[in-house]
């Protein structure tokens, strides 16, 4: 079926066409045959030394050095994957009280350039055993364990997206070019500029951590991190076009620099009280914050509000219009007195602030909105209890300071958007408006990003929850069942959010992806 | 220590079982380096194909099929006022440094749209300095044939200067590949007089050759470089930098160097074979035939067919049966419709100047010169010959349509006339220059756009002389030449050096009509807040009786005409990139 678009226009100006395919008969028929084939194939080889020697019966050493060179053929990539790499590791305990640790790794990849494919990496830790000194003896009744520890060390990486060889220019021969009198009528395609200075990626991350371990069934674990990434592989983004090079083709360079910090909390707590009552739980919070440290962004002009879109801001900070709420008539507009760049408001569009005064709202315009689309607070709660033939189990999953764009211009669910959008009237009567006047077409509201359409996406879910009952065996043995149980359960059974358009659930990017579901079950095991 | 060297041993084992070839050291295949691209002499001329793709296509390339004359004073383009097209944003001045619509709309990737006129000419330019650096006599060991690959090189390079020197001012001199360059601290514009020296140079040195042909003599080599390109391009750049816009002091010395540079190129295009076509009708809508001796003399360099991969009825010759049409063919639209005041510039057949100007702003009251014999109601009887080749007026013949003698009805209901939809003439003209009355399919057509033909190089040659020297009998030569082909008769003898230069300025007007030299005329002559304003058509309406009155209209009240539109902005991103870059005027 061709489909004509009025709205969308080519490049040249006409009208987009585009062709779906019209669902027939044949389409719903079950009976299809198809084959394909891959091959993949993984070498390794590894040669291995262990040493692990204690002396006076307190002081341990182990070590450890580790030869490899793997080759990865994957399917679609006529060449292979190649890795070598020597990694080794020395320890040393003192009387099960003091450990020191010392790992180093040193990788090449076929990634980087020769004279630069060899990257070291080593890194170092130290844990003391606070429960094993003498001292402590007196409290390990209560306190049955108690361990800090702390590491320090470099990590490479030289996984540096889709294209690889980045330190080789691409350049072909290409036929058709623009006389046929020269080179045969080929041309040569320059599609890739090689920079061979890159290399490996360097995360540097320390790391402080503390197990405690109360009364045999509660522990805690607690980590502190910090990250930054150097050497971070980032396309150029203040080469101008004087150089004669689309900088899509230019190769990134190692210039990046990002930071990571975070922590993690871990809480288990196991315990059987007795034979028909144990409960085992889970508890886990996790912080991790980024920030770009360098972009190589060019410094936008003086007149933008925010001079800066990546740098200083975390990873994928989004940037938008803020808006004041709705234009509720056109003297509202009109007394506003600010131009919109692009498509104008109607009364019921969204009134965005002119944050650098200059009467205009544009591009200058644009602060920073909404947190990252990654949340920094991941959250999660699980629990197993058993009580006589009766079993219960759930687990909870939550997101914090997370946002996105619920904006999109394919909405496919037309029915919330016409419940809510913008009328005179339901101004008028006092109703809840949550979307803007409805345009054919994209309306200033809709273009571009801005606070109004980026929303909280924080939530919490019921992922999971299931309670069973086990027949007695004596009940069962008698029709020769050695064990039933009858449960139900259920998949993300309750969500708690924050979201004012209800038709998006918070862990969707967009309306169209597959959406989360609820499942609700109800069964019986029987074990003959 | 035994582990030690059992470790050793297992080590050596697995290094030797590898050390044939490193394994981290593969290679792509098919992939080649810049230096091997240079290994051969085909890859040599391959890669001066390169530095070839990114020319332009001008003609009616400017985005939805426009023509660049379209966005100055000479024409209408019958799409406008349909918001969101370069053509209206240009007029109503909605262009700023971060969107430029003339320059930034249309197809990335398809090689016949026009766009990213300033980041295509540095692509040219630094393909062309690749070029220079790496052509030797060890990938093209023949020296004659080397000399001739490398003058095209530098006439390519004068003319991707030149393209960009029209549009955006002086730019800094780049000659050589600056590809890894990472610091633009010290990239600063040179002035215009260094950039023509530069391009001059270029074209000096690409003419020194004598392997370099004067023109393109067979089929494949269409499109090629010549000597007659290169003293197109030092003709234009000299003319420029003499013109008021970058000579306010009037220096007599760049009008000089522009006059000479017309009177050798002159002898020596004229000296090799060079004259003007015959017929200044037949000329636009043939196609340059190829030969030691041809027919198409005058074709200085025309744009070459190539690139159009499976879409080739967007050829120039092709597309206009399309998009430049009478409604009578149904065409997608009216296209080019020439203005009033384009009309008006026509003298009559008999040489006297038919209007010289208007009494008011809107050009509705034009000034009509009694000695001339015009007469605003038969105002297209007697006119300069070129006004028939060039414009479809009100009861014009267009020629025998399926059976039946086809005149055009511009008037009011008529079935040419004037109406809202972009089908018709906004002005009550259609262009019919380039547009051959005889094509009955978009596929017939063959014309090419001609970028450089000899009659430029008279009127340039007219312009320089006369500032230089004052009405000279070289420079009334140089007209007169263009006016005989034109079927006009010699410019009055006498005349002062102003009043040459106002004749000059209209024949330049009149000759070049629709082509593109008059949007940068009007620049380089800064008369873009005179010229630039208004264009104005002719509405017919006929009596009951089947008498025809007319009335003059408004049809564009142009909002580009201000001195910033001198030049375009520089992109945004590159002034933000090259500290030492300064924006032009204005923007």
């Amino acid at each position: 079926m061709q489909l004509i678009d009025p709205n969308t226009k080519t490049p040249d100006g006409r009208d987009s066409v585009y062709y779906q395919r019209t669902r027939t008969d044949f389409d719903n028929t079950p009976l299809s045959t198809s084959t394909s084939a891959t091959f993949q194939s993984f070498y390794n080889t590894q040669f291995q030394a262990n040493y692990n020697r204690t002396f006076n019966q307190k002081h341990t050493f182990t070590g450890l050095v580790l030869a490899q060179q793997q080759s990865l053929i994957k399917p679609g990539d006529a060449l292979p994957f190649n890795v070598r790499g020597l990694a080794s590791r020395l320890t040393y305990s003192y009387a099960n009280k003091y450990t020191v640790e010392f790992n180093a790794g040193y990788n090449g990849s076929e990634q980087f350039a020769k004279g630069r494919r060899y990257g070291f990496f080593p890194s170092y830790s130290a844990g003391w055993n606070i429960h094993n000194e003498p001292f402590f003896s007196n409290a390990l009744h209560t306190i049955t364990m108690l361990r800090i520890r702390g590491s320090y060390g470099s990590v490479g990486g030289d996984q540096l997206g889709s294209r690889r060889f980045l330190y080789l220019d691409e350049i072909s021969r290409q036929s058709g070019s623009y006389s046929a009198t020269l080179g045969r009528g080929s041309g040569i395609l320059e599609s890739f500029f090689g920079n061979p200075n890159v290399q490996w990626e360097v995360a540097r991350k320390a790391n402080v951590g503390l197990e405690i371990g109360l009364l045999s069934s509660l522990t805690l674990t607690a980590d502190v991190f910090h990250e930054k990434r150097s050497n971070v592989l980032i396309f150029r983004g203040t080469i101008p076009m004087i150089i004669g090079v689309p900088s899509s083709s230019l190769a990134p360079a190692n210039i990046g620099v990002i930071e990571n910090k975070g922590f993690e909390l871990d809480l288990n707590y196991n315990k059987v009280f007795s034979k028909d009552f144990s409960v085992v739980t889970k508890w886990n919070l996790n912080y991790a914050a980024n920030k770009v440290l360098f972009n190589d962004e060019v410094k936008l002009g003086e007149d933008f509000a925010y001079r800066y879109r990546t740098t200083g801001y975390q990873i994928g900070q989004q940037f938008g219009y803020k808006s004041l709420g709705f234009f509720n008539s056109q003297e509202e507009i009109d007394a506003y007195g600010v131009t919109y760049q692009g498509r104008a408001p109607r009364p019921g569009d969204l009134k965005f602030a002119d944050l650098n005064n200059d009467k205009v709202i544009n591009e200058r315009d644009m602060m920073p909105i909404g947190e990252s689309s990654m949340p920094k607070y991941s959250w999660g709660a699980a629990a197993n209890i058993t009580f006589k033939n009766f079993d219960l189990s759930f687990l909870f999953q939550g997101a914090f300071k997370v946002s996105g764009q619920v904006l999109s211009s394919e909405v496919n669910d037309f029915r919330e958007r016409h419940q809510h959008a913008w009328t005179p009237e339901r101004v008028a009567s006092g109703e809840e408006i949550l979307y803007p006047a409805l345009s054919l077409s994209a309306s200033s509201s809709t273009t571009s990003a801005n606070t109004y359409f980026n929303e909280n996406k924080s939530f919490i879910r019921l992922k999971n929850l299931e309670l069973g009952y086990r027949l007695p065996a004596s009940l069962t043995s008698r029709v020769g069942v050695k064990r039933m149980r009858l449960y139900v359960n259920g998949l993300n059974i309750f969500t708690w959010d924050k979201m004012v358009q209800k038709d998006w659930d918070p862990e969707l990017g967009s309306l169209t992806s597959f959406p989360v579901y609820r499942v609700l079950n109800a069964g019986v095991n029987i074990n003959f | 220590m035994k582990y030690l060297k059992i470790f050793m041993l297992l080590a050596c084992v697995l290094t030797a079982a590898s050390c044939g070839k490193d394994p981290l050291d593969i290679t792509p295949d098919g992939r080649i380096t810049l230096e091997d691209a240079f290994k051969t002499q085909e890859l040599t001329e391959a890669y001066l194909n390169t530095v070839y793709e990114r020319l332009r296509k001008y003609g009616c390339n400017y985005h939805y099929y426009t023509f660049l004359s379209a966005f100055g004073d000479d024409s209408h383009e019958s799409n406008y006022p349909e918001q969101n097209f370069p053509v209206a944003k240009y007029i109503t001045g909605n262009i700023s440094a971060a969107s430029n619509p003339l320059d930034n709309e249309g197809s990335t990737t398809l090689s016949y749209n026009d766009r990213n006129w300033y980041e295509r000419a540095w692509v040219g330019i630094r393909r062309a300095n690749v070029f220079l650096e790496h052509i030797s006599d060890e990938n093209v060991p023949e020296a004659g044939y080397r000399g001739r690959l490398i003058a095209e090189g530098k006439v390519l390079r004068a003319h991707y200067y030149l393209d960009l020197l029209k549009n955006y001012g002086p730019m800094p001199i780049i000659d050589k590949d600056i590809t890894q360059q990472e610091d633009f601290s010290d990239i600063k514009r040179n002035t215009f007089q260094e950039c023509v020296n530069f391009i001059v140079k270029d074209c000096d040195e690409a003419i020194a050759d004598a392997n370099l042909p004067y023109r393109v003599t067979s089929e494949a080599e269409r499109g090629r470089m010549t000597k007659a390109v290169a003293y197109a391009v030092k003709s234009q750049a000299l003319l420029f930098n003499a013109s008021p816009q970058w000579n306010p002091d009037n220096d007599a010395v760049k009008w000089q160097a522009a006059a000479k540079a017309g009177k050798e190129a002159l002898q020596a295009l004229e000296g090799n074979g060079f004259q003007l076509f015959n017929s200044y009708e037949h000329f636009f809508i043939t196609k340059p035939d190829l030969a030691q001796s041809p027919n198409d003399k005058e074709t200085l360099f025309e744009i070459n067919d190539w690139g159009y991969a499976g879409q080739t009825y967007r050829r120039f010759g092709n597309i206009l049966f399309l998009m430049h049409m009478i409604p009578d063919f149904g065409p997608e639209k009216a296209g080019n419709c020439p203005s009033q005041e384009l009309v008006d510039t026509y003298e009559m057949k008999n040489g006297e100047i038919a209007i010289t100007g208007y009494t008011d702003e809107d050009h509705l009251k034009p000034i009509i010169n009694p000695a001339s014999g015009y007469d605003d109601q038969k105002p297209y009887e007697n006119r300069d010959p070129r006004f028939y080749a060039t414009v479809w007026y009100n009861g014009a013949l267009y020629g025998n349509i399926n059976g039946v003698q086809t005149y055009i009805e511009a008037f009011k209901g008529g079935k040419h006339g004037i109406s809202g939809v972009k089908q018709r003439t906004p002005t009550g003209y259609y262009m019919r220059k380039f547009v051959d009355p005889a094509v009955r399919s978009a596929a017939a057509g063959t014309t090419t756009y001609r970028l450089f033909r000899l009659a430029e190089i008279y009127m340039n040659l007219a312009e320089a002389e006369n500032e230089a020297n004052g009405p000279t009998a070289d420079a009334y030569q140089a007209i007169n030449t263009v006016r005989k082909r034109a079927g006009m008769p010699p410019l009055p003898a006498g005349l002062t050096k102003d009043q040459l230069r106002e004749r000059i300025r209209r024949e330049r007007r009149v000759e070049f009509a629709l082509e593109e030299n008059r949007f940068y005329d009007v620049k380089r002559w800064k008369i873009l807040d005179k010229a630039g304003k208004i264009t104005s058509g002719m509405a017919w309406t006929r009596r009951p009786d089947g008498t025809l009155t007319n009335e003059r209209i408004v049809t564009i009240r142009r909002q580009s005409w201000q001195d910033r539109f001198l030049l375009f902005p520089l992109p945004l991103s590159e002034i933000t990139r090259i500290p030492g870059m300064t924006q032009n005027p204005g923007w």
